[in-house]
Order: structure tokens, then C-alpha cells, then sequence
């Protein structure tokens, strides 16, 4: 079995480790880095519009929505994209916001959780991890 | 510990990638070196946290393999890029790289057998006790210690609170496998005091490594 294992990172401000990753964003221009919380109740992944600025981007043909996030409701442009996960490519509906509600966007289940058979959060642990299990 | 330095980040780099090149052509590819002490060899020191963020800047440009170990320690191995990266500079004989040929100890301390650093590599025996390989960690923890004893808005019991904490931490940091909880929620409460927020906000990335 093959596994994609990330520990959780402790945040500035933040009483509890959280399941965070460092997610690559594939675009025309290059690749850009985002912070993202693997959120298992979460639809859509979410990312900053900046992100998507900095790889090139384009989000005027995406799908415009509004998005119930971070207790407020947020417009939207959804995008289909490819992101890098640990090395490994994905094609992932991402959902790109003018302001993030947090430090981190998302990762959410579309295009993502359903490549692997498992995703676990392992949170028990000395050092707690979330493992995509294929 | 906030240390002033004349050598720019840029030249820290270079001076970092050309030592990888030497040691590897000394001790033989396929190895990890440890950055962290081929900084102590050099003659200015520097911050302690740009060990770190050189090593990711090496990796983000493809110029090594970096290990970044909880607490702050980086191995790097150089990739193929990296080697060429050194060679070219040497043949153009330019920058800092080219200083530092014409001359390398205006720029690193060589004592004993010099030109050797540690030696790491995945798996491999680690010499250095835990105490050693998180010695940036620690040395932000005295930081903190300093920063909490000498914050005035804090209340005696605040601090005697947040020094007990600090030990905590300390004992965690210890231990071979920290535990992230404890860690967490005991970080939270000295990132709300606005005087040590760099310093915790750099000791989380350490830990996070």
C-alpha cells in the first residue's frame, strides 16, 4: 500500500496541531505553493486568487458561485486545476476566493479524496498525521 | 539570538552550495552534510533560522536534497544542478564563490581536520545527541526565556505560569518524538504575548520542519 503521510503543523495562535499541507498549484506561468487544511467536509478545495495569479492562472472562464466559508459567503470562481500533492498530480475542482477567511485555504474532497481508497486522520498520535492511503 | 552579519543572504547561499561541492568531492557523493555545521565553520555567523530558509531555497531550485530534521537541523546533497551551479562559478571565477577559492579562510575557520563536517544521511547514526541536532530550537527557547523574564506587561505569577510552560516545552523538545499536542497547546498562550511572537512564530517552524 502506498501512502502519502502528512504530521500535522502547529500554527501561530493555535491551541492544537491541524492537519495542514503544503499543496503545489500547477499553472501556465509555474507552480505556487499554498498552505491548505485537509478538510474532509469541505466540497471544494479552496485557494486564495492570488495563488492562482502567481501560477497564471486564468479564472474568467471558471464557474462563478457563492461559497459558505469560514462562517461568512464568499463569491468564488471555480476552476478545474492540477495540484501536486507530495509529488503525485491531481485534477482538482478548486474554488479561488479573493480573501481567505484563515491562514490556510483548503483542501477539500472533489478531484481528490477519491483517488485513494482511504484518508485518515491519525490523530492519536505523539506526532498526528493525515494519510491518503491508496 | 538576533546576530549581526555583514554577509548578505545570497552570499550565505553560495558559500553554503560551493562547501557542499568540496565535502562531497572529500567524503564522497551520495551523502547528506549537515548545513547547520558547515555554518558554524564559517567566520561571520549568522541568524540561526537562515540555515533553514537556505535549505529551502536550495531545494525550491532544485540545487539540493535538504532533510529538514524537527528543530531546526538540515542535511542537504547536492543534486546534479547543484554541482553545476558551483562548477560554473568556478570557471568564471566570479562572486563570492570566486572570492572564496582565491581565498577560503577569509571566509571559514578550519580547525583540526578542517574540512570536515558532520555527516548525515536517512537512516544513517546520528552522532549528535537530540539536545545538539535542535540546538537552533533551543537557542530560540533562551530567547524566549530572556524575552518573558523581561516583558513588563506581564504579572509575576503570568510569568512563573509561562516559565513553567517553557520547560515543558524544553523537556518535549528532548525527547526523540516530541508530542505535537503538548507542543501546540502550550506554544498558544506565549504566542498571545506580542514581544515573543517572532521568536515563537520561529520555533514553530522549526518544529513543523
Amino acid at each position: 500500500m502506498s501512502v502519502l503521510s502528512f504530521p500535522y503543523q502547529i500554527l501561530h495562535g493555535h491551541p492544537s496541531p491541524m492537519p495542514i499541507c503544503d499543496v503545489i498549484l500547477l499553472g501556465p506561468r509555474g507552480r505556487t505553493s499554498v498552505r491548505a487544511l485537509v478538510d474532509s467536509g469541505a466540497v471544494y478545495s479552496v485557494f486564495p486568487m492570488k495563488a492562482a495569479e502567481d501560477a497564471g492562472i486564468i479564472l474568467m472562464g471558471g464557474q462563478r458561485m457563492s461559497l459558505q466559508y469560514g462562517g461568512s459567503t464568499e463569491p468564488g470562481m471555480k476552476v478545474s486545476v492540477y495540484l501536486l500533492l507530495s509529488g503525485r498530480r491531481h485534477r482538482a475542482d478548486v474554488v479561488f476566493v479573493e480573501r481567505l477567511e484563515f491562514p490556510y485555504g483548503l483542501l477539500g474532497r472533489t478531484g481528490l479524496f477519491a483517488q485513494y481508497n482511504e484518508v485518515c486522520f491519525l490523530e492519536r498520535l505523539k506526532t498526528p498525521r493525515v494519510e491518503f492511503r491508496l | 539570538m538576533s546576530t549581526a552579519t555583514t554577509l548578505t543572504f545570497t552570499h550565505f547561499v553560495d558559500l553554503l552550495l560551493v562547501r557542499l561541492y568540496e565535502l562531497e568531492k572529500e567524503l564522497g557523493p551520495e551523502k547528506f552534510f549537515n548545513l547547520n555545521a558547515i555554518a558554524g565553520q564559517l567566520r561571520e555567523k549568522v541568524p540561526t533560522k537562515w540555515v533553514f530558509d537556505a535549505g529551502k531555497v536550495i531545494e525550491a531550485r532544485g540545487l539540493a536534497t535538504c532533510l529538514f530534521v524537527m528543530g531546526g537541523r538540515v542535511d542537504a546533497e547536492l543534486t546534479g544542478e547543484g554541482r553545476m551551479f558551483v562548477e560554473q562559478r568556478q570557471e568564471e571565477n566570479r562572486g563570492i564563490i570566486g572570492d572564496y577559492l582565491r581565498d577560503p579562510a577569509t571566509f571559514v575557520v578550519v580547525s583540526g581536520q578542517g574540512h570536515q563536517a558532520d555527516v548525515g544521511s536517512p537512516g544513517a547514526t546520528v552522532s549528535q545527541s537530540v539536545r545538539e541536532e535542535r540546538r537552533p530550537a533551543f537557542e530560540l527557547l533562551d530567547q524566549v526565556e530572556e524575552g518573558i523574564k523581561a516583558e513588563q506587561t506581564l504579572s509575576p505569577e503570568e510569568k512563573k505560569d509561562l516559565l513553567v510552560d517553557l520547560e515543558t516545552i524544553r523537556r518535549q523538545l528532548e525527547k526523540r518524538e516530541p508530542n505535537r499536542h503538548v507542543l501546540a497547546s502550550l506554544l498558544e498562550p506565549l504566542s498571545r504575548v506580542s514581544s515573543l511572537a517572532g521568536p515563537v512564530a520561529n520555533l514553530i517552524t522549526l518544529i513543523n520542519a
